[in-house]
């Protein structure tokens, strides 16, 4: 059996306001090293807020989620910045890519923070390049780049701190179909081949198709657990 | 790579970066014309007072300071001891002893009180710049007896030319009063207006004949540099005994010797207030940056760039307007006192309100190394001062909402 990456217990967010959202209403959850897991639902469901409480980018009311043997609910905010740099990759919807660094330079900016060597850094950057088939591409700026490379280089950045798992929020949102294939194609091979744990809020059916494992929210719970 | 982002991101909007750059520029190159115009006419002022009137450091009787009376004259001793005494420093370039005296000038038409000066006009001619103001006649070059050297606004008020006789009348140091006929042998007009309507030299001579023995109140003492004059001056007063009493220009013309001082802290002043106005340009600028930026900066936080570091990018970005405007400030500035130095800016249309003040009607700046030090300091710390409110605005986002464009 592989060893659980993420687990989560009796997790609660509620968003206060006059009216207050149980965006994330008691999810249990493991999620377990070498996993290509969707988290799928309709807009509004709660799944982003569950893979930003993932993220350590958000606060529960309640429960736990420990990650790696640290329940991270408990870090302090700079302890959460130096957890997330080194432990969780991120794919965001909108690239997020820094505009004025070459491919290169933005997947290497990450292991910078983790104060690696230079050498380190190129030898790295331009591997995970290759292996999202960017080859050719390393010095473009993100402007130069289709909305799928960019994407592409998103991918091999969140891969580049060596992390536990990748979180991807809506990473498909953006693309066409073509560039949607290429994406989940390149995602697949590096969770097989590198055994990396890939989780994705998503609502496309495209990225839904191609996960092993189906987690179905619906008003901050679980309603579904399907494994392929 | 920090440096190499923060770089960048300046050029993201050209035209903002090259507009703030500019101001800073312009700003530092107005700094630096204003402090060279400055140090120049207040360098012009003092030295032109110095050279003409004051001296680098004068000597009286102790009498004579509390009251210049004519009885409170040196001694032939004291004079004896202050001679040694500047003939043994190396920073004396020279003295010229001198006869002090309140009097009234009369001329056929007018009477004014005045000050007479006596002179032995072959010392004053090494030691001050007097000569060099004639604009009629000589600093008693031509042994003319009993000749008058007035300035040209004494004149102009009392009706003289040259050759003109005027009758001076004064006390001697017994309290004899006497009267004599001068002939006007030279005209004189000095940058200092003030001074010129009081004064007017006589020869010693004249003056020794006329009351009948040696009457020296003051020694006019000329150094080498007017630098460390302070410091020179109290070299000679260490080693002068008795009622003879040193003091310095600063001592001799508060008035000069307070704007001398305060100049400085006046420029640091007009400095601040330009580095005011540039800090609320810099702010706003790097404010911007930041509200457009805030995706960006999100996902960096979320991936793990800490507050330390976000902090120190947003810092550097401000500190590169300041590394990269500063030079090119302070070189346009350099250039353009170099240039102004060899033009000078005519101030003709200026020229009597200028004259009050003991300027010339041309003023040329002067290079003023340690400005540009103090100047770079202030863009630095300037920049410093106006990274904190957009880093602030910077660590205080949600990484979450910032992703979002929230």
């Amino acid at each position: 059996m592989s060893k659980a990456v993420i687990e989560v217990k009796g997790l609660h967010k509620i968003y206060e306001g006059a009216v207050p959202v149980k965006a994330v209403n008691g999810i249990d959850l493991v999620i377990s090293e070498g996993e290509f897991t969707a988290l799928k639902g309709p807009s509004g469901c709660g799944k982003t807020t569950l893979l930003n409480l993932l993220g350590g980018l958000d606060q529960p009311n309640s429960g736990s989620i420990i990650i790696d043997g640290t329940d991270i609910t408990r870090l302090s905010d700079n302890q959460l910045i130096d957890f997330r740099l080194h432990h969780i990759g991120f794919v965001f919807q909108a690239y997020n890519l820094i505009p004025v660094l070459s491919a290169t330079e933005n997947v290497s900016f990450i292991m910078l923070l983790q104060n690696r060597s230079k050498n380190e850094r190129l030898e790295r950057a331009n591997q995970l390049l290759k292996a999202v088939g960017l080859v050719g591409k390393e010095d473009k700026r993100p402007g130069e780049l289709s909305g799928g490379q960019q994407q592409r280089v998103a991918v091999a950045r969140a891969l580049a701190s060596k992390p536990k798992f990748v979180l991807a929020d809506e990473p498909t949102a953006n693309l066409d179909s073509e560039s949607t294939s290429k994406l989940l194609e390149i995602m697949l091979q590096l969770n097989e081949q590198e055994n990396m744990t890939f989780v994705f809020a998503t609502h496309d059916d495209r990225v839904i198709a191609k996960a092993k494992r189906v987690v179905g929210v619906s008003d901050g719970k679980i309603i579904s657990d399907t494994s392929k | 790579m920090i440096l190499k982002v923060a770089w960048r991101n300046i050029w993201r909007s050209r035209i903002r970066s090259i507009i703030v750059l500019s101001s800073i520029a312009i700003g530092i190159w107005a700094g630096l014309v204003i402090i060279g115009f400055s140090f120049g006419m207040n360098n012009e002022r003092t030295a032109a007072a110095i050279g003409a009137t004051l001296g680098h450091s004068q000597a009286h009787h102790r009498a004579f300071i509390e009251d210049p009376q004519p009885s409170a004259v040196l001694s032939e001793a004291a004079i004896e001891e202050l001679e040694t005494t500047l003939d043994a420093q190396n920073f004396v370039t020279g003295y010229a002893k001198r006869t002090v005296l309140q009097g009234m000038v009369a001329s056929p038409k007018k009477t004014r009180a005045t000050r007479i000066i006596g002179v032995d006009a072959e010392a004053e001619r090494k030691v001050t710049t007097i000569p060099s103001y004639m604009i009629e006649g000589d600093f008693f070059e031509s042994k003319t007896r009993k000749g008058v050297v007035i300035s040209e606004k004494l004149a102009k008020k009392m009706g003289l030319g040259m050759r003109k006789k005027l009758v001076l009348t004064f006390q001697d140091q017994r309290g004899i009063i006497h009267k004599a006929t001068f002939r006007v042998s030279g005209i004189y007009r000095t940058l200092n207006a003030a001074w010129d309507e009081l004064n007017l030299y006589v020869q010693q001579d004249d003056i020794e004949k006329i009351v009948g023995g040696s009457l020296i109140h003051e020694v006019l003492i000329s150094y080498d540099k007017s630098e460390d004059t302070e410091q020179k001056t109290q070299a000679i007063v260490s080693q002068v005994n008795g009622p003879t009493v040193i003091t310095s220009w600063k001592e001799n013309s508060p008035e000069l010797g307070f704007a001398d001082d305060m100049m400085g802290i006046m420029l640091v002043l007009v400095l601040g207030i330009i580095m005011l106005a540039l800090l609320f340009g810099i702010i706003n600028n790097m404010l911007m940056a930041v509200l457009e930026r805030r995706r960006e900066l999100g996902m960096l936080m979320a991936v793990g760039m800490n507050k330390r570091k976000v902090f120190l990018m947003i810092l550097l970005e401000t500190l590169m307007l300041g590394v990269v405007a500063g030079p090119i400030g302070i070189v346009l500035g350099d250039v353009t006192v170099r240039a102004m130095m060899q033009i000078g800016l005519d101030l003709s249309t200026k020229k009597d309100g200028l004259a009050e003040l003991g300027v010339g009607s041309v003023i040329y700046p002067e290079i003023v190394p340690e400005y540009y030090v103090i100047i770079a300091i202030m863009v630095i710390t300037t920049a410093l001062i106006a990274s904190l409110f957009p880093a602030y605005k910077a660590l205080k986002l949600n990484p979450v909402a910032a992703i979002r464009g929230n």
